[in-house]
């Protein structure tokens, strides 16, 4: 005869479904950590590659124009030319990001030069 | 005679006990890992806003400094960077009125004649610097139309009557203090443009060669997932 009443089995199924529960709810907050982690490498990945664009826009291009350098963050690529005018790119392969990023730019025809103008 | 007769309905012990173990080791459990995930998602959430927030002082500083000359226009004292916070651009019109300089204006807020100044570059290729004294809309002004832009008439001491583009801007200062980011237009109060939680004394801004700045910022705590971000920012005009 079948007893009311919840058994064995009923329990088991709940703690199941509870622990799938739990489990989506940390996998959630894991994928926005890992998202957090990601927009942080974004962010450096960004200031790195617009800090490097600039100064080579701010000052003339000295020596062979392209080479690699190693930050703590990743490694940066890069080629410049000292034609003005020419092909330039610059590309970061940061260590949180599954692709590097590159980013192609013109040579300026003359670098930013002190303008006269008086002190504020 | 007495008889032995099963109940139809309820629990063994036996379930009961064990049910009861079970659910409070389920609670025990959800309970733990209710707390973790709190933990957890309160940290992702402040890493999100310091990431927020460290992203506008890069572009805040980026957009000052690219639009400025180092020395000229910016220049880093007592670890403030002083500067003339350019807010927008005039051209001059093609034709002018009898009295004042027409302009087709646009920028990030209108002129404001009380704290505003402007940089004129002029037809020889020169800038020089006048105050805003007044300015008025003038719409039957015959000036060339660019979308976005308004025609004002612009009163400057001293008159720049052979100007051709004019950047006005307001004197401003930005630091690190009181644990935020700080702007202050004039000699006004500090305003603080982040919320609080910036270790000011790790925090600087400071003078990076001829034409750079490197700015770190670093938020006060010892959670990893705090950012401590340092860049460099160039003059870009």
């Amino acid at each position: 005869m079948k007893r009311a009443g919840t058994s064995l089995v009923e329990v088991v199924i709940a703690v199941v479904i509870l622990g799938v529960g739990i489990a989506g709810v940390a996998s959630l907050t894991a994928a926005a950590a890992r998202t957090l982690v990601r927009a942080r490498s974004l962010d450096e990945a960004h200031m790195l590659l617009q800090s490097f664009v600039d100064s080579a826009v701010a000052a003339p291009v000295r020596g062979p124009g392209s080479g690699r350098r190693v930050h703590p963050e990743g490694v940066l690529d890069w080629k410049v030319p000292a034609t003005p005018g020419s092909d330039a790119w610059v590309s970061f392969e940061h260590r949180g990001l599954p692709v590097p990023i590159r980013i192609e730019f013109v040579v300026p025809a003359s670098p930013v030069s002190p303008r006269r103008r008086r002190a504020p | 005679m007495r008889r032995t007769v099963r109940r139809p309905y309820g629990f063994v012990l036996t379930e009961v006990i064990v049910a009861g173990t079970l659910l409070l080791l389920v609670v025990q459990v959800a309970w733990w890992v209710a707390a973790v995930q709190s933990v957890a998602a309160t940290r992702v959430v402040a890493g999100a806003r310091m990431l927020d927030e460290t992203r506008l002082i890069h572009h805040l500083l980026s957009t000052e400094i690219g639009h400025g000359e180092s020395g000229a226009d910016w220049r880093v004292k007592a670890r403030e960077l002083h500067l003339r916070a350019f807010r927008g651009l005039g051209f001059a019109c093609r034709t002018q009125p009898a009295g004042g300089w027409g302009v087709a204006v646009a920028g990030y807020r209108r002129p404001d004649s009380d704290k505003d100044s402007v940089l004129v570059l002029s037809d020889d290729g020169s800038w020089r610097t006048s105050s805003l004294e007044r300015r008025s809309r003038r719409r039957t002004l015959d000036c060339q139309e660019l979308d976005g832009f308004s025609t004002e008439i612009w009163f400057l001491d001293p008159p720049r009557p052979r100007g051709v583009v004019a950047l006005y801007f307001e004197r401003g200062a930005y630091r690190f203090s009181a644990d935020a980011f700080r702007y202050r237009v004039g000699n006004r109060r500090w305003q603080p443009l982040t919320d609080l939680g910036i270790a000011v004394d790790s925090s600087a801004v400071v003078a990076a060669g001829a034409d750079a700045l490197e700015v770190l910022v670093a938020w006060a705590g010892v959670d990893p997932i705090r950012p401590s971000t340092r860049w460099k920012l160039w003059a870009r005009r």
